[in-house]
């Protein structure tokens, strides 16, 4: 069941990221060149949104028992790996436009360049779990 | 549907999956973590252990994976959207394949670093209130930034990248 519904959340979330076209390159281009505010518009109220969702949740399903919710997320881990892996990511999110919800939605698309996109993440997941003890974290 | 929602129908509905992917799935909502589960399904070596671990918990994270594909699928083949601004026009000559998969190889390097992309860190983290998915977020728009107005325009203007 847990599959099913992950599967289902995966098609609306497919669905949208070709609706809104944050999964195209030429949004994203705009994007960095700062040439159109769509992007900005869609991903601020994206996270406004999903704040506001957040809370609305955690507070329907804090249990007097523990005092907490089970669906509060997990704190993130800050790492030297946070700001240098971001800086690599976002270097060629701008070049490709591409980050990896959109590479599986553009594979689902037939555009077939996203396969290469796709093939290379993949690679660059398994180097880096090759040189993680060497990496400065 | 072939034109693209507004903004304040798209970003909403984007937000929307952070508390929908709880109550669905009870895990939160991010979507490189599937480049990791793949690697350690398809290739588990024991002496890499960043990919020892029990991916198969994490199947639903590629049961949505594969949602994505198909929901996208359904947008093109089905709902006819159009999709040639998508992806760079270099990137169907055989030269731009491999620099979209050399780009490939940076975005699964550099997510799996930062721990997490785009729905990990700019859209949960950032919904959540994380401080280090806002150092994250901060330092994708940096990275894309500096490639901006360093790389781009010189892989755009050899490879043929302007419409």
């Amino acid at each position: 069941m847990i599959l099913l519904r992950g599967f289902l959340v995966g098609i609306a979330f497919g669905m949208l990221l070709i609706g809104s076209e944050v999964a195209s390159w030429s949004r994203i281009q705009d994007m960095f060149a700062f040439a159109d505010a769509r992007m900005y518009l869609i991903l601020g109220s994206a996270i406004a949104t999903g704040a506001l969702g957040y809370r609305i949740l955690l507070r329907s399903t804090t249990t007097a028992k523990t005092g907490d919710s089970p669906y509060r997320v997990p704190p993130k881990e800050l790492t030297k790996g946070t700001i240098i892996g971001g800086l690599i990511f976002g270097a060629a999110w701008a070049v490709v436009g591409t980050c990896p919800g959109p590479i599986y939605a553009l594979v689902g698309a037939g555009l077939w360049p996203a396969l290469a996109i796709f093939a290379g993440a993949i690679v660059g997941t398994g180097l880096y779990a090759r040189l993680r003890p060497i990496l400065p974290h | 549907m072939t034109s693209p929602l507004p903004w304040y129908v798209a970003g909403p509905l984007i937000g929307l999956m952070v508390p929908l992917t709880l109550i669905a799935v009870k895990r939160p909502f991010g979507l490189s973590s599937n480049l990791r589960h793949i690697c350690a399904a398809c290739f588990p070596s024991r002496n890499v252990p960043f990919l020892q671990y029990d991916w198969k918990a994490e199947q639903w994270n590629l049961a949505m994976m594969a949602g994505i594909m198909v929901g996208a699928a359904l947008m093109v083949f089905v709902g006819g959207y159009p999709m040639d601004t998508f992806l760079p026009p270099w990137a169907y000559t055989p030269i731009g394949a491999v620099v979209a998969g050399a780009s490939g190889v940076a975005i699964g390097f550099g997510t799996r670093y930062a721990a997490g992309c785009t729905s990990g860190h700019a859209i949960t983290g950032m919904a959540t209130g994380q401080l280090p998915s806002l150092l994250a977020t901060v330092s994708f728009f940096v990275g894309g930034l500096i490639s901006t107005h360093t790389i781009v325009p010189w892989i755009n203007g050899l490879l043929g990248g302007t419409q």
